[in-house]
Parts: structure tokens; C-alpha cells; sequence
């Protein structure tokens, strides 16, 4: 078999192990913080977008609505409290609302919500998968597969609730809930959740009041987008905030420091660049003997060009790889340092074509960086680097 | 008959503004020239400025069908197709076995060769194939180096001290060799050295002082 530059330019890289490695690590390290930003920016746009979808209008409790959010629309904090449910459907008469979503904290499994909806509720999970069926009897769950997960359920398993979210010991002895399905969505709260239907979840506190932790809608016209959370909050004892508007601030801000961050990580490209620049210019230097033999057996510059070119490609190709290694680790530990689990979706997250700017800015460089030392050795005399090697 | 190679005196630039002057040269095909001299006296110099591996400042050195080198020009394809080289002191790739060496000259002169083994097989180092070839000794490197020298159908081998770490035995070995490449090929050997065993196999000697 006749071999090429690409096995030789492999060779010669390989016997320097260490120097590839550390050449490449420098510049995966570039291009790993780059990449992590522009997926966190991406992942948390998204998972705040998702979340927010057809939710213009968040009625609760008064108190403060950070908190409101944070508690019904992302399922992560305690809620301020409950709403009468007459006065609130009164209410969701007078308004031109959509998709309206009726929601009510129950009590929890095992540190996990169990949270009562009604069925436009369903319609705003988007599922990834679902096994079994959504719930069509009282007393159904249906279980994120995250708290599948930690509390070991499976469909038709029969649990008891605790009173309230935190407490793991008093059972609800007054119903048991009967696990119809299990599911993943792309929204991240929602894996962590329990749901039942609402009428379940009041069944299961009787005597006491059936009332709404909060009501979401969604409204089409703009201009009331701004109106009605403010005529409701004005008109009402219900706090009506408008999730978007919130939300949007605080991504703003998010999206300042992620652009911060892409700064210090393309500062810290450049450095690697230009370490690498001449790491591979002394790379190349050590091996001139080498190169200078390629021309005394008849081959040209081109064949030499090819070579060193190839070696930085592989290179590059390394860089690369360890940028995905490092990806794929921070993939598979984000719920071991990121509060909001899930941030990174996984179509989000792995789409490849996201990435062509830096492949392609890291093939290029690579290209470049081998026409420097090139040109360079084209002035080194043949003799005295064969003598001297 | 006409000469294969042919060399005006040619002075060549060496280390920066130094200069050396060598004899002019002629050869036939089929020819063996011995080139002696003392250490220092030259004798690779000579054969890196006919090779043009060190640039010439004037004469100039032509090998019949493959144009003229001298102080302007090294003609395309000189050391592709002209002339083979086997140079005083083994050089190789050090990150490469023995054939991939082979292969590697292969690449570098766009040819290919089928019988290399055998090739290996007639300077015994055959076992030697997939080592890595900084594991081979100083005259295992030697022979590997003719058999890439002589891979080639180049009409000139620029054959610079071949057998200076050889043995008797392996001295013979190299020396049958290169005479059935000749004979094979009608290639012409300059063949520069020390040894003294060599005088009866060449044709004329060059002697530099």
C-alpha cells in the first residue's frame, strides 16, 4: 500500500505525544469555555422561552412576584399562597384570555410536588417521551422521569402524599395516588414534577378549600399583554404579573455576562492561538532534519507543506475532540453544579452545526499557523540541516 | 559513448560566506567513480552540491535528459528523478519502522516498489522491517539507506560513504548489491570513501585534496 502525508504528518505527531496533547489541550481549552457559554447563553434562552410559552399573565397570591414565577411557572420556590377559585374564575370571565392553565399545590412524594392541573395544563408539556397514559382517572399521576427516578415509581404504583412540599414523614393517608405514567419533557421543572388532576389533588384535602395556587393564560393581543396584569393587580385582592416582561429582564442580564465571559474565553483562544503559533514553530524546528530529508530523497516543498499541514489539522481535529470531550463531561455533570438542572437541551445542545464558526475559525488557524514555519524552512539550507540533525 | 553526468569545476557556497572549489567530473552510464580524499577534504560537499543540496556559485553540473544544475537553478525533478543519494551519516525519520522509512522515499519520489522485501532479504536485515529504525544499529541503517537509495531507477546514485560502519561480510553484501542494481539498471555510481576495498570495483578514482 502506498502510504500519504496524512499517515506520515500522523507519525510524526504521535511520537511526540506529549507536545500534541498539551498543544492541543491549550487550545481545547479556548474552545471548550466558548462553546459552554454560547450553550448556557442558548440553553437558559431556551429554557426560559419554553417555560414561558402561552404564559402572559400569572395570577397568584400577592407577594413578591420573582417568587410567584419561580414557584408556578418554573416550580422551584414555595408559593406565596392560594386564590379563591370563584373569584378568580369571576374574574378570568372579564378578560380576553387564552390556553387559561388552573393549577393548585398539593402536598409532596419523597421532596417531590405533587402539583394538581386541569387538562390545558397537558397541552403545554412538551413531551419527549411518554410511557402510559396521561391521567383519565381520579387519583392519576403522571411522573417527570426525574422523580421516577429518585423515588423509584413505576406505572401502577400506588403512593400517599406528604403535607406540604417539604415534609417527607406524615402520610396523606386520605388518598392514594395511582402512577399512570412517566414522562420527559423539554421544559426542565417539569421532570421533577408529580401531576395529578386538580380535582385530585383537592379530593385528597378534604374539607379544606378548593382553591387555585395560580392561574396562567396566555393573551394575543399585545397591547393587553401590558393592560390587563396591570387592570388585574389594580381591580383585584390577586397579584397578575406578566412572566415574560420579568423574565425578559433578567435575561438581558444573563445574556451581559455571558458576553462578558465570551470576551475572556476568545482572549483566551487568541493566547492559545498564539502559544500554540509557536509551539508548533518550535515543533517544527526539532524536526527540520526531518523535513530537509523529504527534499534530499526528491520529494519537493509541497510535499513538506502537505505534511506540516496535515500535522496541525490533526491537530486542530484534536482540539476539537477534547472540546467535545469536555462538552460531553459537562453534559453528563450539569445536575451536579447547576441549580437549574436541565439548562442545556439535549437538540440544543448537540447540534454540531451550532458549532461551525469555531471548527471552521480552528481549521483555519490551523492552516495558518502551518504557513508560517513552511515558508520558513524553504530559507533553512538543505546541507547544514541534514548535517546537523 | 555520451556522459550521463557531467560537472564544469563548480565553486558552492558552504556555512554562510565560506566557499569551496571542486574538480570538474564526468561519468558514463554503467560507471563507477570511487571519490577519496582525507577526512575534511570534501568528498560529501562535493556530493551535496552535485546533488544540489548546497547551493553552487558557479559551474554547473548536467545529467543527460534531466536539464542543468548551476548557480541559478536546480532543474524540477533533480533529486526526484536523476539521481538517488545515500548519505555519510544514515538519516531517517526517527518516528518511523524501517519500511515506512522506505515508503516515506517512496512518497517523496512518486514511485512505488513491490519488491522491497526482497530487496531487505539481499542486505539481511529482512527481520528488521517493522522495527522502529532508531532501534537499528549504525550499519543496519546503512544498508536500509542503499535500499533506498537504490529503490529508485535513478540513472545517478550519489553514494556518499556507504560502508564506512559495515563489515567485511556485509561490506561484499552492499557491494553485490550495488553492482546488480547497476547491471539492472545501467545506473552510474559515485561512490565516495575511505575504504580501500572498494579501489577494484571502480572505474576511475577522483581524489581530493
Amino acid at each position: 500500500m502506498r502510504l500519504g502525508s496524512i499517515y506520515f504528518a500522523w507519525k510524526a505527531i504521535w511520537k511526540r505525544r506529549g507536545t500534541t496533547i498539551f498543544i492541543s489541550l491549550i487550545w481545547a481549552c479556548g474552545l471548550l469555555g466558548m462553546a459552554t457559554i454560547e450553550r448556557f447563553e442558548m440553553g437558559i434562552t431556551n429554557a426560559l422561552q419554553f417555560q414561558l410559552k402561552n404564559t402572559d399573565l400569572l395570577i397568584t397570591a400577592k407577594g413578591s412576584p420573582t417568587q410567584a414565577i419561580l414557584a408556578n411557572v418554573f416550580h422551584l420556590k414555595e408559593s406565596s399562597g392560594n386564590i379563591s377559585n370563584l373569584e378568580t374564575e369571576e374574574l378570568l370571565g372579564e378578560y380576553n384570555l387564552q390556553n387559561i392553565r388552573r393549577i393548585a399545590y398539593g402536598d409532596n412524594y419523597m421532596g417531590h410536588r405533587i402539583l394538581g392541573c386541569d387538562s390545558a395544563t397537558w397541552n403545554n408539556i412538551l413531551f419527549y417521551s411518554l410511557k402510559g397514559s396521561l391521567p383519565k382517572k381520579p387519583q392519576d399521576a403522571l411522573i417527570g422521569y426525574k422523580a421516577a427516578a429518585s423515588t423509584n415509581l413505576k406505572i401502577g404504583d400506588k403512593f400517599y402524599g406528604s403535607h406540604g412540599l417539604i415534609d417527607h414523614s406524615i402520610s396523606n393517608e386520605n388518598g392514594a395516588y395511582i402512577v399512570s405514567g412517566i414522562f420527559k419533557s423539554r421544559g426542565s421543572s417539569w421532570n421533577k414534577l408529580i401531576l395529578s388532576d386538580i380535582n385530585s389533588v383537592w379530593a385528597v384535602h378534604q374539607g379544606s378549600d378548593s382553591s387555585y395556587t395560580a392561574v396562567l393564560a396566555k393573551i394575543e393581543n399585545p397591547l393587553e399583554k401590558l393592560l390587563i396584569p396591570r387592570k388585574i393587580q389594580s381591580n383585584s385582592s390577586m397579584m397578575a404579573v406578566s412572566p415574560a416582561f420579568e423574565v425578559n429582564n433578567i435575561l438581558n442580564w444573563i445574556n451581559q455576562g455571558a458576553r462578558a465571559f465570551n470576551s475572556v474565553s476568545i482572549l483566551l483562544l487568541l493566547i492559545a492561538s498564539f502559544s500554540m503559533l509557536f509551539l508548533l514553530q518550535s515543533h517544527i524546528r526539532e524536526r527540520i532534519g526531518d523535513y530537509a530529508l523529504i527534499i534530499a530523497l526528491g520529494g519537493t516543498w509541497w510535499h513538506v507543506a502537505k505534511i506540516v499541514l496535515w500535522q496541525n489539522l490533526i491537530l486542530g481535529l484534536f482540539a476539537i475532540g477534547l472540546t467535545y470531550l469536555g462538552l460531553m463531561m459537562l453534559w453528563l455533570t450539569q445536575d451536579l453544579f447547576l441549580p437549574l438542572s436541565e439548562i442545556f437541551q439535549q437538540e440544543s445542545f448537540w447540534n454540531v452545526y451550532q458549532d461551525r464558526i469555531w471548527i471552521l475559525s480552528c481549521l483555519i488557524l490551523s492552516t495558518f499557523t502551518s504557513l508560517g514555519p513552511w515558508i520558513w524552512l524553504q530559507k533553512i539550507p538543505l546541507h547544514n540541516a541534514l548535517v546537523d540533525s | 559513448m555520451d556522459h550521463i553526468i557531467r560537472s564544469t569545476v563548480i565553486e558552492s557556497s558552504f556555512r554562510g560566506n565560506n566557499s569551496i572549489t571542486f574538480p570538474s567530473l564526468e561519468m558514463y552510464p554503467s560507471e563507477i567513480v570511487l571519490l577519496k580524499g582525507d577526512s575534511g577534504s570534501g568528498k560529501s560537499s562535493f556530493i551535496h552540491s552535485l546533488a544540489g543540496l548546497i547551493p553552487i556559485k558557479k559551474g554547473s553540473v548536467t545529467i543527460k535528459g534531466h536539464g542543468e544544475l548551476n548557480e541559478k537553478t536546480t532543474p524540477r525533478n533533480w533529486r526526484k528523478d536523476a539521481i538517488s543519494f545515500i548519505p555519510q551519516k544514515p538519516l531517517f525519520w526517527a518516528s518511523l519502522s524501517a519500511l515506512d522509512n522506505i515508503k516515506l522515499s517512496q512518497w517523496a519520489k512518486g514511485i512505488s516498489a513491490e519488491n522491497i522485501e526482497s530487496l531487505l532479504k539481499k542486505l539481511g536485515i529482512q527481520n528488521l522491517i517493522n522495527q522502529a529504525v532508531n532501534k537499528l544499529s549504525i550499519g543496519e541503517q546503512q544498508r536500509l539507506s542503499a535500499i533506498r537509495a537504490f529503490i529508485s531507477n535513478a540513472p545517478v546514485v550519489f553514494a556518499d560513504e556507504p560502508t564506512a560502519a559495515l563489515d567485511k561480510k556485509n561490506t561484499w553484501k552492499l557491494i553485490d548489491f550495488m553492482k546488480e542494481h547497476q547491471n539492472n539498471t545501467g545506473c552510474s555510481i559515485l561512490l565516495s570513501s575511505h575504504d580501500s576495498r572498494l579501489d577494484s570495483i571502480a572505474d576511475s578514482i577522483i581524489t581530493l585534496k
